[in-house]
């Protein structure tokens, strides 16, 4: 296990090197640069700037340039656009409000979906299950960018119990925290309990024929201990295999969400750093993203093992 | 991203879908904060809030609250006062002026502000390696311009020559490379403001950040979350006097990149001042209902399509005023995009009659004349005009006026463009390369004066992205930064404004306006041409919250 962990790890830094370069080239191929302005500058002034960002040397000398900075100090330097402020303090901004919105996403993605899923997976063609199953594809078709301005409306607006753009942090007291991410953490979470509940479903249907549970069944055992102790387990598997990749689309994905809710997240950086071409604060974002994507999947693989005892990484 | 846009404006529509059966406000929105003496207001995430590296206006207002200048911007663009000078004397031929700084000027840290610290800020702004992008706005300085342009050999010898010195604490004396009227405006503008030395020698880069800052304003910047607020408490140094108060002891700037998020704070009541972010749908809601709180003004800018004039056929003046005159321009801003934009037919926005401009009155549509033209330049009916391109920056509302001016061009002219739009930094590259036909542009007054619209046409002005030049233009415009005496140089200014008229070597489209919305219990809300909106001319009367005001009109 240990030594299927470094493994991974090596291989992490191989992609994360190859997501370096290939950014760092392909962002210098965009025309215009971060000093380009519609009032035009002396070109002495420009030549300075352009000297004290080192874009004046060759790419090759500033893709190394760079490349040490990330590598050796961790560290993506300042931002063009904002010289006072470092990349890496705008991402420590950044990152735990995505971070934070993405949790309580993935919250009630799981306190929506699942009870949702593996009850209509046990009461197949019911009632039950076609409502539960109707809803779920509801939730799948309705996209955040309407959802989001329609709960605003209902639940900021007219009915004043959340904040409509404000984002107050957990530092803030639970109270004024949810008051403020209420709202954006369901419109993020809503699509995704939609796909927790259809996975769950696919999760308990499969387990439920399986030889095992009619084992379990014939020893006499109740229905709600075949379910807790036999079949939920297995039955979970697809969703936890969907978790490591919806927690990283949840992240990059709540760009619409920041714009719409007006959050201070990731997300705005990543959209506005590539207009800017503010370099350093594109890559940033960039090896970020990239960074927690495939920490995720590394992390879903190790609870696989944990859950399904047939699945080793050893030898 | 349109799909979105128009989502989140559809859904948000506002104020007006409160009605209950009776057609009265349900409820009127009360103020959050029950502390008259906190102002609360909205903002873009500004970029710098470094009186001398600042750029853009939204770290301009900022600034502006935190920094004192020798004088500031008065309630609305008419006036400027004093503020970090008591006062100043021009000498006779207009060149040197000579500023008297208040002896009890303190920095927040309780240090005196002198003359040096100005002589200092100005001379950072210059040096090129401060990198200041609006430096050029010191060129008025003699010396200043060749001190921003100077390579490393000969810096040291600029920075001496720049005629700004600091005579003694309190005497600031400047000598200028023209008379130049409007000298007493550019010194409340945020570049001009003092920075305080000690400060930036200590903390460099990051002298300005919350934790560091020191300034000299009404307030000091004491917050900054990015994308969320910036906090301003008052500077405990600070000695308000009527001409200059500090009503507040806190404001809040809500920082929102959107519209859209920015007018749902103004509606929930969480701040007390949307300062020119009314999305243009809620527009005609508030110009029905709630009138009061609307507040739509003529701003400093001007938008027009420039042409490239050294590719035919817009090498020929009678081409660039024929696509000129075929244009309606009233119907851009009444059903284009439906702002209220004010038509444009010259280059200088109206408003500085009050400050001695008399204006042109450029040509009105005139479609038969245009046609008329366009014949006579070779091209009758359209036949034979080769196919153009219209480039401009990916935005909703660039690309309504381009295929406005398409279709009046197709139907007026019988002549054929395609549009191209693409990210503003593509565009502005190949402006720069002069690889366009026409193209969009836009531009927005630096101070109250014909000169900053005008100059842009000036043959070696580097904004002059058209490859027009103009001798007898450039000589108007010479004699009137010559000129001493007022009647003559605006003379000047007009007989430059005519020429362009003639040659139409750009074509306005529209003045900008600026929408406000101002909540009933706030009060001394002047509109301002340049949009400057300075806290301290505000007040909060918390009896006229729930007034007949503060329901709406109807």
């Amino acid at each position: 296990m240990i030594g299927f962990i470094l493994r991974r790890l090596l291989s992490a830094a191989a992609v994360l090197f190859v997501v370096i370069t290939a950014s760092f080239f392909i962002m210098r191929l965009a025309p215009g640069g971060p000093f380009d302005q519609d009032r035009e500058m002396p070109a002495e002034v420009r030549a300075n700037l352009e000297a004290r960002w080192h874009l004046d040397e060759s790419i090759g000398q500033q893709y190394v340039r760079q490349l040490t900075l990330i590598a050796v100090h961790g560290d993506f330097g300042p931002s063009m656009k904002t010289p006072d402020r470092t990349v890496n303090q705008i991402l420590a901004e950044g990152l735990p409000v995505s971070l934070v919105l993405g949790a309580q996403a993935l919250l009630v993605a799981l306190i929506i979906g699942l009870p949702i899923g593996l009850y209509a997976g046990l009461k197949q063609n019911s009632l039950g299950d076609h409502v539960a199953m109707g809803a779920a594809m509801t939730g799948v078709s309705i996209p955040n960018f309407v959802l989001g301005p329609l709960l605003i409306y209902a639940f900021a607006l007219q009915l004043p119990w959340f904040d409509s753009a404000n984002w107050a942090g957990p530092g803030a007291g639970l109270w004024a925290h949810l008051r403020s991410s209420g709202l954006p953490s369901l419109t993020l979470g809503l699509y995704y309990a939609a796909y927790v509940a259809r996975l769950s479903r696919g999760g308990m249907l499969e387990i439920v024929r399986l030889d095992f549970i009619r084992t379990a069944r014939a020893k006499g055992l109740s229905e709600r201990q075949v379910v807790t102790r036999h079949a939920l387990k297995g039955a979970l598997l697809p969703v936890v295999s969907f978790l490591g990749p919806a927690f990283a689309s949840l992240l990059t994905g709540s760009v619409v969400i920041e714009k719409i809710f007006n959050l201070p997240g990731l997300g705005t950086h990543f959209v506005q750093s590539a207009f800017n071409r503010d370099y350093p604060l594109v890559l940033g974002t960039i090896v970020l993203y990239s960074a927690l994507l495939v920490t995720l999947n590394l992390v879903v693989d190790v609870l696989y093992t944990l859950l399904d005892p047939r699945v080793t990484y050893d030898g | 991203m349109r799909l979105l846009l128009l989502a989140a404006t559809v859904a948000l529509c506002a104020p007006g879908c409160r009605k209950t059966a009776g057609g009265g406000e349900a409820h009127a929105v009360a103020r959050r904060d029950r502390d008259p003496l906190h102002f609360s207001r909205s903002l873009g995430e500004p970029e710098y809030v470094d009186p001398g590296l600042c750029a853009e206006a939204e770290g301009g207002k900022i600034v502006g609250d935190t920094f004192e200048g020798l004088y500031i911007y008065g309630r609305d663009h008419t006036e400027w006062l004093p503020g970090a000078a008591s006062g100043h004397t021009v000498s006779a031929d207009g060149l040197t002026w000579t500023f008297t700084l208040r002896p009890d000027g303190r920095w927040s840290d309780g240090t005196p502000v002198t003359a040096h610290d100005f002589e200092w800020a100005w001379k950072r702004v210059l040096d090129p390696s401060t990198g200041a992008r609006y430096a050029s706005i010191l060129w008025f300085i003699e010396g200043a311009r060749a001190y921003n342009r100077s390579g490393p050999e000969d810096r040291a010898a600029a920075r001496e020559a720049v005629q700004v010195e600091a005579v003694d604490d309190l005497t600031l004396r400047v000598r200028l490379v023209a008379p130049t009227p409007f000298f007493l405006q550019l010194t409340a503008f945020y570049t001009y403001a003092p920075v305080p030395r000690h400060v930036v020698a200590a903390h460099g880069d990051q002298w300005a950040r919350p934790e560091h800052v020191v300034s000299n304003g009404p307030w000091v910047l004491s917050e900054w979350r990015s994308g969320q607020q910036i906090v301003l408490t008052r500077n405990p140094h600070y000695v308000a006097t009527p001409q200059r108060p500090a009503p507040f002891d806190q404001v809040t700037y809500r920082i929102s990149q959107d519209d859209d998020p920015a007018h749902r704070m103004y509606l929930s009541g969480e701040v007390d001042y949307l300062d020119s972010r009314v999305p243009p749908s809620v527009l005609p809601r508030y110009r029905r209902e709630r009138f009061r709180e609307l507040h739509t003004s003529p701003y400093l800018g001007v938008y027009y399509y420039m042409f490239n004039v050294t590719r035919p056929p817009f090498d020929d003046p009678r081409v660039r005023r024929a696509l000129g005159l075929a244009v309606n321009k009233l119907a851009i801003g009444k059903f284009v995009i439906r702002g209220g934009q004010v038509a444009a037919n010259t280059l200088v926005p109206p408003g500085l009659e009050a400050l001695g401009y008399p204006g042109v009155a450029g040509p009105d549509y005139d479609p038969g004349e245009a046609r008329r033209l366009l014949a006579e330049a070779g091209y009758p009916g359209g036949k034979g005009f080769p196919r153009f391109r219209v480039s401009y920056n990916t935005l909703e509302g660039h690309t309504l006026v381009a295929q406005f001016l398409q279709q009046e061009w197709r139907t007026q002219l019988g002549i054929q463009c395609d549009l191209d739009n693409m990210e503003w930094k593509v565009l502005l590259k190949k402006q720069h390369a002069m690889d366009f036909e026409v193209s969009r542009a836009a531009w927005i007054g630096d101070y109250l004066d014909a000169n900053t619209f005008l100059e842009l046409y000036e043959s070696q002005n580097p904004n002059n992205r058209t490859g027009w030049a103009n001798p007898a233009y450039d000589a108007a415009l010479a004699a009137a930064g010559q000129a001493v005496d007022t009647p003559a140089r605006q003379r000047h200014l007009v007989a430059a404004e005519e020429i362009f008229v003639r040659e139409m070597p750009g074509i306005p489209l529209y003045y900008y306006v600026k929408h406000d919305l101002v909540k009933p219990w706030v009060t001394g809300y002047r509109p301002h041409l340049q949009g400057v909106h300075t806290s301290r001319w505000f007040g909060i009367d918390l009896s006229r919250e729930g007034g007949p005001a503060g329901r709406g009109a109807p």
